[in-house]
């Protein structure tokens, strides 16, 4: 009997682990899937707190919590890809054991479990604050799918370079994480880089993170045009991270894949 | 078929490299279960995991033109918090098989009682190999390969696994690793003997058995 085609081979085992992994993910927690809701709400409702403490309103738009959405959504794409697809190999060794099961096919389920839960997550937040806020209409969706893309790509390729390196040097993963947190204050999930002083814009122009979030806000909002964003650097960071996390997965492959 | 071609294989140790392949060569036919035998730390385990594709050889190359298990033993393959009905599922996918199918022969040959929905960590060695065991026979292989699980269980479980590789014996052969030379004999006609690095292929277990045994005086 022949054996099945690779691609046909690979696409079972993919799903296989993705119907595993949303159970693993989501099944061990009390609230389950609402979890993947509620972090996101928690992050939106201290900076609510935290402006209207301060006497602040939005920047962009009438809905603070629509602004805070679309800072707050993205970074947790991110570096909830980068943490997931990291760990993909390390949370399933034990399937390796079986010959079609590869590295690559824990990261892909991950992945697409990632891109698919954070899909959701921004569709439906979105659709509460019409309900219970404002309605608004979104200026340009197709690039809104662009940005999720590249945040979906960027944070891959990272989780992937992240995964490979630190299965050679263990302590990368953590330093990794350190670097990553003080990101979050500087990627605009709760300002937008026309509002910080140049010499700090100057620093933040380096993080693709901050560009995405400009560049999803300019795309969401009608009337928001920013004059920070570079398309052109934040697709360009989001390949090369894949291509050098894919890339670093291929040098170190040809060690024992089971160890 | 399986064919191992100038296979090199080696761990990096504290000590220097430990070579368990050097430039190997081995043709199992079809239609012969074999034994592999070595002594302790002869790499017999890794060369189990290197025909299976569980691993990868350093050089050389691996051929195989039957659908083969993986490396059926009590240590790897399931995971830990998932229940073993949940670890069966996600292995019949992966084979393509029919996942209800697979669940109810799995059910009825591991004997796991209400163990099959608790998590495989809950589980002692034997149940675990059970549980493997079980699976493998549910997918149709025409190799298995057998690393020391089959002296698991009492006495009715293993002349449950004999009966039915007995009763599969005419489309599925066996390539089996394990201590005991009398499980070995019961099981396989042929032997492969790994010695330093090299295989030698033994046409009758017998001659294996006294070849290792003039080696080893």
């Amino acid at each position: 009997m022949a054996p099945p085609p690779a691609h046909v081979v690979m696409a079972r085992v993919v799903l296989a682990v993705l119907l595993r992994e949303t159970r693993t993910r989501f099944g061990r927690y009390q609230f389950g899937y609402l979890w993947a809701f509620l972090e996101p709400l928690t992050h939106v409702a201290v900076f609510i707190a935290v402006f209207t403490a301060l006497g602040r309103t939005s920047p962009i738009g009438d809905s603070l919590a629509l602004f805070l959405i679309t800072g707050v959504v993205p970074w947790l794409v991110f570096t909830h890809t980068v943490n997931r697809v990291a760990k993909a190999v390390d949370g399933n060794r034990a399937l390796l054991m079986f010959p079609q099961v590869t590295r690559i096919d824990l990261m892909l389920a991950r992945i697409i479990l990632e891109a698919a839960t954070a899909s959701v997550v921004f569709v439906v937040l979105c659709l509460l604050v019409r309900l219970f806020e404002t309605r608004f209409t979104i200026e340009r969706p197709l690039d809104v799918i662009a940005v999720f893309a590249c945040l979906i790509v960027l944070g891959a390729g990272t989780g992937i370079a992240t995964g490979v390196i630190s299965s050679v040097f263990p302590t990368f993963e953590r330093l990794f994480a350190a670097i990553r947190r003080p990101l979050y204050f500087a990627s605009g999930v709760f300002f937008i880089a026309d509002n910080v002083p140049p010499e700090a814009r100057a620093w933040i122009s380096y993080n693709p993170l901050a560009h995405l979030i400009e560049w999803l806000r300019s795309a969401f909002f009608v009337g928001f045009e920013s004059s920070f964003v570079d398309h052109r650097y934040a697709v360009a960071c989001s390949l090369v991270a894949v291509v050098f996390g894919l890339a670093a997965e291929r040098a170190i492959r040809p060690a024992e894949k089971f160890a | 078929m399986i064919a191992l071609a100038a296979v090199s294989k080696g761990y990096r140790t504290r000590n220097g490299v430990k070579v368990i392949l050097r430039d190997a060569d081995l043709v199992l036919p079809r239609g012969r279960s074999v034994a592999l035998m070595g002594i302790n730390g002869a790499g017999k385990s890794t060369l189990l995991r290197i025909i299976a594709g569980t691993e990868r050889p350093d050089r050389g190359r691996v051929s195989r033109s039957a659908r083969i298990s993986w490396p059926l033993g009590s240590a790897g393959g399931f995971h830990g918090s998932l229940s073993g009905l949940e670890n069966v599922r996600f292995i019949a996918r992966i084979y393509g098989a029919d996942v209800r199918r697979t669940i109810d022969f799995v059910a009825d040959f591991a004997e796991l009682g209400t163990y099959f929905d608790m998590p495989v960590r809950t589980y002692s060695s034997g149940m675990r190999a059970r549980l493997a065991f079980g699976v493998s026979m549910a997918i149709d292989f025409e190799c298995y390969l057998v690393d020391e699980i089959t002296g698991v269980g009492d006495a009715s479980f293993q002349s449950k696994c004999r009966a039915a590789f007995q009763e599969r014996r005419s489309r599925a052969d066996i390539i089996m690793v394990s201590h005991s030379p009398r499980t070995l004999k019961s099981y396989c006609q042929s032997a492969v003997l790994l010695q330093d690095g090299s295989l030698s292929f033994f046409d009758n277990i017998d001659d294996a058995t006294a070849f290792y045994a003039k080696g080893l005086s």
